[in-house]
């Protein structure tokens, strides 16, 4: 079950507080460090920076993704994301508190930005144009984003990628859980923000985990190989095509990724496969509420 | 999630029952198909023959040959009994696979598995399959002579059944649907580095949680819906390579992965049985029949390379 990588540069750069310690130079640094990705600067300033992604090489080709960086906020840096024409532009913003340590890893299609540990809100935000196969026809864009809040003052933990596998309640509905998230399938674009409006809605995204073919399987750890070795299979990322009502389906791959069945600590390495990959996902052990176990590995080289 | 080629010939032939019509003309048909498919003969006579599949094209490195046995025997009173043990013919099942004479059957067989079974709605001891599983090299952490993972399984509990039970000709299991073993479940072989078990005909095995199922995708939600939910944003079917699980030790343990079928997909759609797909230039062949989703487990179907 193979990971689809980007072929690119892979950045893996951490950055202390002091030099982040407003919107404006958080901005910067997002902005710097996706251009050493290979992301391109379209327009904007200092705070405002608009950057847009390369065009997707395998699968289906020439899809790109823009985000769109905005510091009027009281708190936060907002990032929206747009497709790579910049139509489309999310409703939600995703907020990001400066004036912490930060870590981004990124690639020409997507990045991950979050703070060391166990998930923050306000502190982690992810995104990008996802790897779709071929045969998916030619579909204009398939584009995610979350965050692990909902408001420039949020303080509540919510379930993202750097929390669980899953961007909703346990039960895949959308909930008080919810992070502000945007996703565009084909020009279907559709954001929550500050959830309440989406109560209830089986949408919101989620990874794809694999299952004994049973009724409500659990998967980690009985999913592991008999080798109590952790099954590893690629990050399959589902939504509702059209809106939250929607129940989420397969949308396409994050790149440079693998899901594992193995519940670790944030930050954790793992090398294999020709790359060293880190947890993004904290300690995600399957619970009553907590959807199914396991971590997203992202490759930082 | 790439299929795992079993670079042999593969035998997609039926049979009519005339010529099947007794368990050795049966036991002669299929020794002879599994030959052509690249299997040994080991010993034996019309009736009872003794076959060993292929060594394992990967064992390269380890100097294993990773095989398992099949051994038929015209002994029970209505069947031909199939038994599976390891390649050296150690750890023989104690527990026969039944198949009935006297039927049109089909197989399709590798030099690694064979499946035999009746074509449409099968019914009880028209169906047994079973061999050595891919073994992933990340899933090998050593030389280890004792390492193989053969599975087989057959949809009947004794040489009279006539009940229905779960197999991969009705469904992606062979245990219940929530995932125990019960009075539906057929006899069924494992065996995963020389530690084999058999499922009996017996109740002790009622509520273990070790009997054989294949992986499939699913939400990552507490309790994802059943296929074919999981499928993509397109409303296309989804493929999953045919990863097998079952119990390491014994039936009382929680199944797990053993490894993957050889030239086979699971997909998330519904088919009936004997359907022809045409995937990436290569037919394959609807083995599981119409596993509806049922808000119980998950539906879907195995499909097995022809060409």
């Amino acid at each position: 079950m193979p990971a689809v990588y980007s072929g690119g540069t892979i950045i893996n750069a951490t950055e202390v507080a002091a030099n982040i310690s407003t919107k404006n130079a958080l901005s910067d640094w997002i902005k710097d460090q996706l251009v050493l990705a290979g992301w391109s600067v379209v327009s904007g300033s200092s705070g405002s920076w608009v950057v847009q992604s390369a065009a997707t090489h395998v699968g289906v080709t020439g899809l790109s993704c823009r985000i769109v960086m905005n510091n009027a906020a009281t708190n936060c840096l907002r990032i929206y994301f747009a497709r790579g024409s910049g139509v489309d532009q999310s409703a939600a913003p995703l907020y990001l508190l400066p004036n912490v340590d930060y870590r981004i890893v990124a690639n020409r299609y997507q990045f991950f930005v979050f703070s060391a540990g166990a998930a923050v809100p306000r502190q982690y935000i992810a995104g990008g144009q996802l790897y779709v196969p071929s045969y998916y026809g030619a579909p204009a864009c398939a584009i995610w984003a979350h965050s692990s809040g909902t408001t420039d003052t949020d303080v509540s933990a919510r379930h993202h990628f750097r929390s669980r596998l899953i961007a909703c309640n346990a039960n895949g509905i959308i909930s008080g859980l919810n992070p502000n998230s945007y996703q565009n399938y084909n020009g279907n674009p559709w954001s929550v923000d500050n959830q309440l409006a989406f109560d209830a809605t089986p949408g919101g995204q989620r990874l794809a985990v694999v299952s004994g073919a049973v009724a409500n399987p659990t998967v980690s750890p009985q999913i592991n190989t008999m080798t109590n070795y952790y099954f590893i299979y690629e990050p399959l990322m589902m939504w509702g095509l059209t809106g939250a009502n929607v129940q989420a389906k397969i949308a396409g791959q994050i790149w440079d990724a693998y899901v594992t069945s193995q519940s670790v600590a944030a930050d954790t390495l793992f090398t294999f496969d020709g790359h060293t990959f880190i947890a993004v996902t904290n300690n995600n052990t399957p619970a009553a509420d907590t959807g199914q176990g396991g971590t997203l590995l992202v490759a930082v080289s | 999630m790439p299929l795992i080629s079993s670079y042999s010939q593969i035998i997609n032939r039926t049979v009519l029952s005339t010529a099947v019509s007794t368990k050795n003309l049966l036991s002669d048909w299929l020794s002879t198909a599994l030959q052509d498919a690249g299997w040994s003969l080991i010993s034996g006579s019309s009736g009872s023959w003794t076959l060993r599949c292929a060594p394992a094209a990967w064992t390269s490195t380890y100097a294993l040959d990773y095989t398992c046995r099949v051994i038929m025997s015209n002994l029970p009173v209505n069947c031909l009994g199939v038994k599976f043990a390891k390649g050296d013919g150690t750890q023989v099942a104690s527990e026969n696979l039944f198949l009935i004479p006297d039927r049109d059957y089909h197989i399709i067989a590798n030099k690694y598995q064979f499946f035999v079974f009746t074509q449409g709605a099968t019914r009880a001891r028209e169906f047994i399959c079973g061999g050595h599983l891919f073994k992933d090299p990340v899933f090998i952490p050593s030389s280890n002579a004792s390492q193989c993972a053969i599975w087989a399984q057959g949809n009947a509990n004794s040489d009279t059944d006539t009940g229905f039970r779960f197999s991969f000709r009705t469904d992606l299991i062979a245990c219940n649907s929530n995932g125990i073993l019960q009075s539906t479940t057929p006899i069924q072989y494992c065996n995963y580095d020389s530690t084999p078990w058999t499922v009996p005909a017996s109740a002790s095995i009622i509520g273990t949680p070790g009997g054989q199922r294949l992986v499939v995708l699913a939400s990552a939600v507490q309790n994802p819906p059943i296929a074919p939910l999981a499928d993509t944003i397109l409303d296309d079917r989804t493929y999953c390579d045919g990863r097998l699980m079952f119990g390491a030790t014994s039936y009382s343990d929680p199944a797990k992965i053993a490894g993957q079928i050889f030239d086979c997909y699971v997909t998330s759609e519904v088919l009936p049985g004997d359907t022809l797909l045409n995937i990436g230039g290569r037919t394959f062949y609807a083995l599981t029949n119409n596993s509806a989703p049922t808000n119980t487990h998950f539906a879907g179907t195995l499909l097995l390379a022809v060409t």
